[in-house]
């Protein structure tokens, strides 16, 4: 009798966890550019409308790390609660920082592993950049759900693992002119294919090659 | 390999020397390791390396130069910044081996940031001192510089530099020292993350070395086309040099000089980029007056 209590309960937890969910969409979002090319490294991300998300941050930090002087990756989602550990694997220092409000540290001028993952516990965007190597930046956006993807190269971001329900659908890039929201609909098993069209600014990032001085005039 | 014989002169056993080098061995163990090293080459062609007006005799001249420099870099509480490194100068006339030198030495600055990031106000102070070695002995000493330094980027593309420089050089001949007061303003401008556009100012207030072409006369070498020497023919008693396979007499005039320069840069890599520059510079004080045009190209490379 025991036993039997014991095995109807965890079915009906399984029924109700997020993981027992049997229903499973996805969401593929293509972002391509006015020019109708994929784009890589946007961010798409989906709060669910019906229901207030559970985070469940990972256990052990995520790694944007320093190499040829620059950050990598470029762009990082990450879930609210989210700690990140900045290793330098160059032979020069780096001193890494933020002034973004949702998370302002600074890791002054270390080399090898940082002393301690940073902890992201604000929704919003932080920039990170290198107070030594100006052309040096990073994103970092802090998400308030868990449904979220990068694009790739191929400009494609799949969001799987969807209880069904209603959604609203965010993208973001760098350099996005214009915001791109759009209601969605996730159905049980679904993919459901979404082409998002973004207009980007120009790619002006600081220029990192030297400059030189003399030769004139003594 | 090119052997250049060199004539390495000693005029003070530096004592200026000795204290920076013993701040650096001090400090140098205290101080980060961050990239600072940089080379850079150029081959430089003026239309009047002899600095004189046309009837002193201008002479054009090719100059090939090379530069190098590193830094340590030790942060402090404040966004402050130390550094120490070295620079090293060197420039090979390909018509006149005589106005080669090699210079190198020690460097120490503080930079202060107003602030974290790309976009805030820069404040850097530099004090270099050099060893000056050259093919003609006379020429050869120390040299001392005191740089001032003010950078504010505006955007990913647009950056202005101002920088104020106090100079002197001591050689074995007196005609070849120099003081010198410079002041610069550069503005650049990055069309995108490969082609940059660079147009600078300067004006240098301070001593210059002119030659100008000699004749014998009866009184000794004077310049060509006066009677003699002296301030009452209109000219300073010179030093004679053949630097030019000619007789020319060289002085040391104190003189305003205003440069404009633009530049032109388009980056082959991450750390390496061309250069392509243009100057116009103007010398002239009450007596005299001269213009020389410059064009450099070369490459400059970070590691």
């Amino acid at each position: 009798m025991l036993c039997f209590r014991f095995l109807a309960t965890a079915l009906l937890l399984v029924s109700l966890s997020p993981v027992g969910v049997r229903a499973a969409g996805a969401v593929e979002v293509h972002c391509v550019n006015t020019k109708d090319q994929p784009v890589a490294d946007a961010i798409a991300w989906l709060t669910p409308l019906d229901v207030t998300p559970v985070l469940v941050p990972p256990a052990e930090p995520l790694v944007i790390e320093q190499q040829d002087q620059e950050f990598r990756p470029y762009v990082t989602p990450v879930v609210v609660g989210t700690r990140i550990s900045f290793p330098n694997r160059d032979t020069v220092q780096h001193h890494v920082y933020s002034v973004s409000k949702p998370k302002q540290f600074e890791i002054p001028l270390y080399r090898g592993e940082s002393k301690e993952a940073v902890l992201f516990d604000h929704p919003g965007l932080v920039t990170i950049g290198c107070n030594i190597h100006d052309w040096m930046i990073a994103y970092v956006l802090v998400l308030a759900t868990p449904y979220y993807a990068k694009s790739v190269d191929a400009g494609t971001a799949l969001i799987g693992s969807l209880p069904p329900g209603h959604y609203r659908l965010e993208v973001w890039h760098p350099r996005l002119a214009a915001e791109v929201t759009r209601a969605v609909t996730v159905a049980e098993t679904d993919t459901s294919p979404q082409v998002i069209t973004m207009t980007l600014k120009p790619d002006r990032r600081i220029r990192r090659a030297p400059d030189a001085s003399g030769g004139g005039y003594k | 390999m090119v052997r250049v014989k060199i004539h390495i002169v000693i005029r003070r056993i530096g004592s200026r020397l000795l204290r920076l080098l013993a701040l650096l061995a001090v400090l140098g163990v205290a101080a980060a390791r961050v990239s600072g090293a940089a080379v850079t080459a150029l081959a430089v062609w003026q239309d009047n390396i002899t600095n004189t007006t046309a009837s002193g005799g201008r002479l054009p001249a090719w100059t090939l130069s090379a530069m190098a420099s590193d830094e340590l870099r030790r942060v402090l509480p404040n966004n402050n910044t130390f550094f120490i490194g070295g620079n090293f100068d060197s420039e090979a006339c390909m018509d006149y081996h005589g106005l080669n030198f090699a210079s190198a030495g020690p460097a120490v600055g503080f930079q202060h940031k107003f602030g974290l990031g790309a976009y805030v106000p820069t404040l850097r102070f530099d004090l270099d001192v050099n060893g000056i070695a050259a093919t003609e002995s006379a020429r050869a000493g120390w040299s001392d510089e005191a740089t001032f330094g003010l950078g504010q980027r505006f955007t990913e593309a647009l950056r202005l530099d101002l920088t104020g420089e106090w100079s002197r050089a001591d050689t074995r001949d007196e005609t070849f020292s120099h003081t010198a007061t410079v002041v610069c303003a550069a503005l650049a401008y990055d069309f995108n993350d490969r082609w940059r556009l660079k147009a600078g100012v300067r004006w240098r207030n301070g001593d210059v070395v002119s030659y100008y072409r000699a004749q014998w006369t009866a009184w000794g070498w004077a310049p060509s086309g006066y009677g003699g020497y002296g301030e009452e023919y209109g000219y300073p008693t010179g030093r004679l040099v053949t630097t030019f396979d000619q007789p020319y007499l060289a002085y040391r005039l104190h003189a305003d000089t205003l440069s404009y320069a633009v530049t032109l840069s388009p980056a082959l890599g991450p750390n390496t980029a061309l250069v392509f520059t243009g100057e116009l510079s103007v010398t002239e004080n009450e007596s005299v007056r001269y213009v020389n045009h410059l064009i450099n190209a070369g490459v400059t490379h970070r590691f």
